[in-house]
């Protein structure tokens, strides 16, 4: 990453609209105008500072392409591949759609207020979806384990086979369980 | 190939802020229709060519007005009149007495392209193209001198 750059989410969503630009189709057209703009937005620099660092990139022989993608993938935590699906950079297409899409799996799976949600970077932003998207894999997993003892359970009193049910003493390893036997229940839960 | 006489200095603070403008006035003036292309190469290479019928592209007389906003650009935004006197003793020149119009064009996108620094390719791509037209117009001069020499004397 060239920029090591980070905006905030209300920023980019008030600069889109107050320019009535679509962000990623004009980053694929690589004006130089919206990088400038992101730029000095994201740095918070003033023109004259900002101007002097692209151009400094420039010289180095750092393309405004190169720019332009460094961007793109702080805007969406990622590189994008050509004909990407799920980030489409046409015209019509505005990030805050995309943003207003990722605060609706927010809100959905852990009820986040939109003024938090606005408060975001976007750098944080993505790393708190990676982070909702992993608990949910991981609470998903649970319930599925949980579902798959209690019908293993049923299966073996149905078969005459079901053994008495496990208790947890006060320090929260099983009652007359062998070690490996907690052992085996530790790794269970934690999903290993 | 150093730069032209045509221009001083292209800014990118200054070209940021007119491609701003244009984008937006373009949006304006086409019922909100957007400018589907990156605007350095609008004002630029889009004002020398055009698409052929065989879907190739050929080299084309710019519009004077397309000459000016670059000569303006390239002047700290001189005013109209300074930089009609700039594009009139530059093709009252023995440099463009060939060229014309389009070769003041392709000086000014190569000084445009070699200050911004914006991309290489273009850059590449613009000192082509003015060697490509001066190729042509050379052989256009060498064909009418030919066709002069053929005719027989009166």
């Amino acid at each position: 990453m060239i920029l090591n750059i980070e905006f905030k989410v209300s920023d980019l969503m008030d600069y889109e609209r107050t320019q009535d630009i679509s962000l990623l189709h004009e980053l694929e057209c690589y004006e130089s105008f919206v990088i400038f703009d992101l730029i000095k937005l994201g740095k918070g620099w003033s023109d004259d500072d900002t101007i002097k660092y692209i151009e400094g990139l420039l010289s180095q022989g750092i393309s405004i392409q190169d720019i332009a993608n460094d961007i793109v993938e702080a805007l969406i935590g990622r590189q994008v591949e050509e004909n990407d699906e799920k980030v489409k950079r046409d015209i019509n297409t505005k990030y805050s759609d995309i943003l207003e899409d990722y605060y609706d799996t927010f809100a959905l799976a852990e009820s986040l207020s939109i003024g938090e949600f606005l408060n975001m970077s976007t750098r944080f932003m993505h790393r708190y979806a990676k982070g909702v998207n992993s608990r949910y894999v991981q609470n998903m997993n649970q319930q599925i384990r949980k579902d798959y003892r209690y019908i293993g359970m049923l299966l073996s009193a149905v078969t005459g086979n079901l053994k008495a049910c496990p208790e947890i003493d006060m320090n929260g390893n099983l009652k007359g369980a062998s070690a490996y036997e907690q052992l085996e229940m530790m790794h269970r839960d934690r999903g290993v | 190939m150093g730069r032209s006489r045509l221009s001083r200095q292209f800014k990118l603070f200054d070209w940021n802020q007119f491609s701003k403008k244009l984008k937006q006035e373009y949006k304006l003036n086409n019922d909100g229709k957007v400018l589907d292309s990156n605007t350095a190469v609008h004002v630029t290479f889009n004002q020398v060519t055009k698409k052929n019928v065989f879907g190739g592209t050929s080299i084309k007389e710019p519009d004077i007005d397309a000459v000016l906003v670059l000569i303006k650009l390239g002047n700290n935004n001189c005013k109209d009149e300074d930089a009609c006197k700039i594009l009139e003793d530059a093709l009252s020149e023995e440099e463009y007495s060939e060229s014309g119009l389009t070769g003041v064009m392709l000086d000014l996108i190569i000084d445009f392209w070699t200050d911004l620094k914006l991309s290489n390719e273009h850059l590449k791509a613009a000192k082509e193209l003015k060697e490509l037209y001066l190729k042509k117009l050379a052989e256009l001069t060498v064909e009418d001198k030919e066709t002069v020499d053929d005719e027989p004397a009166d």
